[in-house]
């Protein structure tokens, strides 16, 4: 057997030896080796010694109202608006890495491009209809713009009339008796 | 989906998918303690951790409409996790940094940053030990810290760790043998 400390999976190998986690045929096989190698046995021996100090770090506890926090989460979650619903779209597990958001924003815009202006785009493609089409007629509601001025004079005759109304009855009303 | 037939915790969160949300309380008291304690190694703040545990929980329910059981559950909640941590520690470097240059350029007194140490915990345990063994771990690159407590703490396989890092396993024990090594630097006068 070629000594394992000499190479990175021999020494991953014997990192594994020393978790104890090795399976039982390669335990033998290295430990059969360690026994008569001192750069492998000192590796495993060092390995070991981390591992035990690794032991002695306990986590904490979580605190006594983590599950009641968190339920104030999802009942706050029920009561959040549409706004932070779409971006929590962004924050599923599956878009992994922040660069989701730009890329997320381009989709939107590119989709939004294309439905605009889909019609037209596809049959220019096809070209099924020339393309310049004539203008469509203007609507109905539209007034002509001399009917339009007109109106809004009259509106401001009136405004104006409603204001001298509203002068005078107010020196009637603070004229000295 | 064979291999995972017998997980119980993907059944459950299928149950949760059906609309059983009280096998979600049943999923929560199984994986809270590791979940909160991996994130507590890896940020090394407990109200941090806590509040990144909640969040992890929250995207599992947010996300159990489209939970698909194509790995086990753990590798899943993990993966979470990790990614919240990472983020976490990669906003907090960018605070400190931004810190540092305002300190730099103004007159003010030096800010006075937050203890990061869990004052109870030093207390029970041999204090100095226990914040050698804190140190070596902050002072491991992320995604071998990452990678460390995995199989460290949680007895993940190489495959399992691979999946919850998104790399080839080939990847992870490249991380792990450098993170080791570096351990071994540190902490094997310890015993």
């Amino acid at each position: 057997m070629n000594c394992p400390s000499k190479t990175r999976n021999g020494r991953l190998r014997l990192i594994e030896f020393a978790t104890g986690r090795a399976r039982a045929m390669e335990r033998m096989e290295l430990q059969f080796h360690a026994d008569s190698c001192p750069a492998c046995r000192s590796l495993i021996d060092e390995q070991r010694q981390v591992f035990a100090a690794l032991d002695g770090w306990d986590a904490v506890a979580p605190s006594r109202d983590f599950n009641r926090k968190l339920y104030a989460r999802f009942e706050l979650e029920a009561n959040r608006s549409w706004f932070r619903r779409f971006q929590q779209v962004f924050e599923h597990p599956a878009w992994i890495g922040r660069s989701s958001y730009p890329l997320a924003i381009a989709a939107v815009l590119v989709v939004g491009f294309f439905a605009g202006d889909a019609s037209r785009f596809i049959t220019r493609w096809r070209g099924i209809v020339p393309a310049t089409t004539a203008p469509a007629a203007a609507p109905a509601t539209v007034q002509d713009p001399t009917a339009q001025l007109i109106q809004a004079l009259d509106d401001l005759q009136l405004l104006d009339q409603i204001d001298s109304v509203k002068h005078r009855v107010h020196r009637s009303r603070t004229r000295p008796l | 989906m064979a291999a995972h037939a017998l997980d119980y915790d993907v059944q459950l969160m299928l149950r949760v998918k059906a609309g059983d949300t009280s096998c979600f309380g049943v999923l929560l008291e199984r994986h809270r303690h590791p979940v909160i304690h991996f994130l507590y190694r890896m940020v090394q703040n407990h109200a941090v951790a806590e509040e990144l545990a909640q969040d992890v929980f929250l995207r599992v329910f947010r996300s159990r409409a489209s939970y698909e059981a194509t790995a086990k559950f753990t590798t899943w909640l993990f993966r979470i996790a990790t990614h919240l941590a990472l983020n976490w520690l990669r906003d907090a470097k960018k605070d400190r940094v931004q810190d540092s240059l305002d300190a730099e350029s103004s007159d003010a007194p030096a800010l006075q940053l937050a203890d990061r140490n869990p004052n109870v915990e030093q207390h029970m345990v041999s204090g100095t030990r226990l914040e050698e063994i804190r140190r070596a771990i902050a002072s491991l690159p992320e995604k071998q810290r990452a990678a460390v407590l995995m199989h460290k703490y949680e007895e993940m396989e190489y495959s399992q760790i691979a999946k919850v890092l998104c790399c080839s396993e080939s990847a992870v024990k490249s991380l792990l043998f450098r993170a080791y090594e570096t351990l071994r630097a540190r902490l094997a006068h310890m015993a």
